[in-house]
């Protein structure tokens, strides 16, 4: 049994290894940790390192992966490596939701059945209100592209970022993604953490290492803490939670993950972080 | 201004978070800090090297101060000149060590062997070596070797990133 696997096991640090595979997107969003947009650096890992980390990380004893950014479908040929990774853990893929068209949805035919779910994002069932954070006609193309993803056997999950919603916008919210086959169970309401873009617009919660969840991030810049730690504002990476520059082999910022962890006592079941 | 973020207190990353408990931690630390899993194990070594040892504080600083001046490391310099004079080196002693001047009358054999050490360890260490064997023993030779020599890396490093006294 290895280090990880027992700190899973007891709660100390999340099964599940996040990768950053960029930083660019193709929407603004007003409350974007990584001030992601179009014209950043893409800070992006090379793709076929993602591969690599995902089997160094089941062999580390990491239950699950986890790939965000940036919009990731924005780097090509990255269906491909999701399938490599997939083959590894179960995979998770955080996405805008807006790119799945043609090409792209052809790429990823050969998910289908596999351990792999695409969370898009989706904020409002109000498409002016989501629309407002997240940028013109994004209600629309994420409506849309929820039943193309189903349909080609892709697990689809619904992540929802707010500020407080009221019950009955929650509810409509709730009608909507069982409307589009995702179930409760496959539909996350989050807070707006006060970090990155939600800094200038004075948007959501302030957190502390205690809050977050403790899951080892890999990205371009190094290992942090949690996916919510790799953060930028006004343009530079924040290093508050940076854990070491090294990331091969990932036994490196798994170790340091793991005497963070004992030194601060953190997240134990029975104290889960508040961010999930 | 240094040539690379010196990390304060609120962006320092988490293993580097212990050096910061105290306040600030100094430039050198504030600098390595980028690169936490370096800070880890070269501050403690530095730490170390430079804290107490077999070989008395007093001669250490004529090493530290002195390898620093020869290698015209500003940082280094001026700061260890501070901490010679917190130490009690008077005026002369501290112009000594800088190259300023010729070393004190008052000074033995073994101090004036360490100042000649010091001068040439950057350029001709074999040669400084044979200038500490007729007043040092093997184990204090090694250790007085590594004290100039992660001196020597600490000037190329703080004159590097040309970092604030």
């Amino acid at each position: 049994m290895t280090a990880v696997v027992e700190a899973v096991a007891a709660g100390a640090i999340g099964g599940r290894l996040w990768l950053y595979a960029n930083y660019h997107c193709n929407l603004t969003c007003t409350y974007c940790l990584t001030e992601s947009a179009p014209a950043v650096a893409r800070r992006q890992l090379p793709l076929d390192r993602l591969p690599e980390i995902a089997a160094e990380a089941r062999a580390e004893g990491f239950t699950a992966l986890g790939v965000t950014g940036g919009e990731p479908f924005l780097v090509p040929g990255l269906a491909g490596a999701l399938a490599a990774m997939a083959a590894e853990l179960p995979t998770l893929v955080l996405s805008n939701g807006t790119l799945f068209t043609g090409r792209l949805l052809a790429d990823l035919a050969p998910l289908a059945g596999l351990a792999f779910a695409v969370q898009v994002s989706l904020d409002s069932a109000d498409p002016q209100a989501n629309d407002e954070m997240r940028g013109e006609r994004n209600f629309a193309r994420v409506v849309d592209a929820i039943p193309r993803l189903r349909e080609q056997g892709i697990q689809v999950r619904i992540a929802t970022t707010t500020e407080g919603m009221e019950p009955d916008a929650l509810a409509r919210l709730c009608e909507l993604h069982r409307s589009l086959g995702v179930p409760d169970d496959d539909h996350v309401v989050r807070p707006v953490v006060r970090r990155g873009r939600a800094v200038d617009h004075a948007m959501g919660m302030d957190a502390t290492l205690a809050d977050l969840p403790a899951e080892l991030t890999i990205t371009a810049d190094g290992a942090f803490w949690s996916p919510f730690g790799p953060t930028v504002h006004g343009g530079r990476l924040d290093t508050d939670l940076l854990l070491t520059r090294t990331t091969r082999p990932l036994s490196v910022p798994a170790a340091a993950m793991l005497r963070v962890a004992g030194r601060a006592g953190a997240g134990t079941a029975a104290e889960a972080p508040r961010i999930r | 201004m240094a040539r690379v973020e010196l990390l304060t207190r609120e962006r320092a990353p988490l293993l580097a978070r212990p050096y910061y408990e105290a306040g600030d931690p100094g430039p050198i630390a504030a600098a390595l800090a980028n690169v936490p899993e370096l800070l880890e194990v070269g501050l403690p070594f530095i730490g170390t090297v430079f804290g107490p040892t077999g070989v008395a504080p007093r001669l250490k600083e004529i090493v530290v101060l002195a390898v620093s001046a020869a290698n015209r490391c500003r940082y280094c310099t001026e700061s260890h000149s501070g901490v010679a004079r917190g130490m009690g080196f008077d005026p002369d002693e501290v112009a000594a060590m800088r190259g300023e001047s010729a070393a004190p009358a008052a000074w033995d054999e073994r101090e004036r062997a360490l100042l000649a050490f010091s001068a040439a360890m950057s350029d001709r260490p074999a040669e400084a070596v044979e200038l500490l064997r007729p007043h040092f023993g093997e184990p204090e030779i090694v250790e007085l070797v590594t004290l100039a020599s992660t001196t020597v890396m600490l000037n190329r490093f703080a004159t590097a990133l040309d970092l604030p006294v």
